[in-house]
């Protein structure tokens, strides 16, 4: 690099004092006190801004790069992926009250789960799809509120009013033979 | 680290005199001192928001259906169910305002630097070709999301392009491909948009920085 770049030789331009500077001294300057320093300390300025540039870069790169793996694959495909709980028996069907949804916790997160009267379950990520603020249950107004901004969501978890801007979020469950709602993760 | 990369390096370096390229065509060719300037970043700027506008383009198609059924549906899993749907689309929109604002100010500078003055008249043209087709982007890619706005800004536009004399109407038969705007204008727009109008670019953009190389940047004021 150092040999290859030659500024201003062609334009007949005068070097930068900083570029003077970096040309003139890959070692330190005499005049600095007469510490010991090994070569690996003499870093030049221009070495150290290459280097600085190109951890940048190179975060910049490998942040970007894994926000465009996520955004390619299929968002519904999470259902294990979104979790490190796996299947967990969280509420006995019949200590449920029908039509009520009560929030329970199910590894590090709150869902909310609500009896059918067909003897099945509805579970939702109590998290608003929006900015993830905990949904709370509005008995008077049938309906899950935000408390952040207002988005408003029917019994059955689909969006009544924004600014959500999509369902809530279901969790995968499912019922097993002694009546407990066991919840496996998220769909996406 | 740099002798790892030099064993890499050198099997190419040696069939393709890269070195030596690099050299001749790059190292040796910095910017002048008077064009290090804030004002003279423009250009440069403006191509790589293009750049940006071609990564995010081409992982939106990924997703986005160009039928009148799906389109706007197709937007709405974008931005509300895919990850990171939502900051990509955004920044392909908003990519989209920035490069037009871009190529204005650097038209501007050019102009007001008189660069734009004889060897580089040609380049001149051809920057203004890459305006209009950037605009053509801005309208084709306004239509595509499917919604009332876009819906009845393409038509509006549409009505403008009709007004044109004596072509205006045969314009504008070929552009909405029926009787109104529909299923045919949704497919029109968005081939142009990501066929048609990105490879004229990119073949206009390759004879803009090779007039760059040839001429050279204009010189002081």
């Amino acid at each position: 690099m150092d040999e290859n770049h030659r500024p201003g030789e062609e334009t007949g331009t005068e070097l930068t004092a900083a570029e003077a500077e970096a040309e003139a001294s890959p070692a330190e300057p005499a005049d600095e006190p007469a510490a010991p320093r090994t070569p690996d300390e003499s870093m030049s300025r221009r070495t150290f801004l290459l280097w600085a540039a190109g951890i940048s870069v190179g975060f910049t790169a490998l942040a970007s790069g894994w926000m465009v793996y996520e955004a390619v694959l299929p968002p519904g495909r999470s259902v294990e992926g979104k979790t490190k709980v796996g299947p967990l028996a969280i509420a006995k069907l019949d200590e449920l009250e029908e039509g009520v949804p009560v929030l329970l916790e199910y590894g590090d997160d709150v869902v909310f789960v609500a009896k059918q009267p067909d003897g099945s379950a509805l579970v939702f990520d109590a998290a608003c799809p929006h900015v993830g603020c905990k949904l709370s249950w509005n008995e008077a107004a049938d309906e899950f509120e935000c408390p952040c901004h207002d988005s408003g969501f029917h019994p059955d978890g689909t969006l009544a009013y924004g600014p959500a801007g999509r369902d809530m979020i279901v969790a995968v469950h499912e019922i097993d033979d002694d009546g407990n709602v066991v919840v496996s993760g998220f769909e996406g | 680290m740099a002798k790892v990369v030099d064993r890499i390096a050198a099997p190419f370096d040696k069939r393709f005199d890269l070195q030596n390229s690099l050299e001749a065509n790059v190292f040796s060719k910095p910017v002048p001192m008077h064009a290090r300037r804030f004002w003279y970043c423009f250009g440069g700027l403006t191509f790589f928001v293009f750049l940006l506008q071609v990564a995010s383009g081409v992982w939106l198609s990924f997703y986005y259906v160009p039928t009148p059924e799906q389109a706007y549906a197709s937007v709405f899993y974008i931005s509300n169910y895919v990850n990171y749907g939502w900051l990509i689309r955004s920044i392909h929109a908003w990519g989209a305002q920035l490069m037009v604002v871009f190529i204005l100010i650097h038209m501007i500078r050019v102009f007001v630097t008189g660069s734009y003055k004889n060897p580089r008249e040609f380049n001149w043209v051809v920057g203004v070709l890459l305006f209009l087709i950037t605009m053509a982007f801005g309208l084709t890619g306004y239509l595509l999301p499917w919604d009332q706005k876009a819906y009845w800004g393409s038509t509006v536009s549409l009505s403008l392009v009709e007004q044109v004399p004596l072509l205006g109407s045969v314009i504008a038969q070929i552009v909405l491909g029926g009787e109104a705007l529909g299923a045919p204008t949704l497919t029109r727009f968005y081939s142009g948009h990501v066929f048609l109008l990105p490879a004229a670019l990119v073949i206009l953009l390759v004879a803009h920085f090779w007039m760059i190389r040839k001429q050279g940047i204009s010189g002081p004021l």
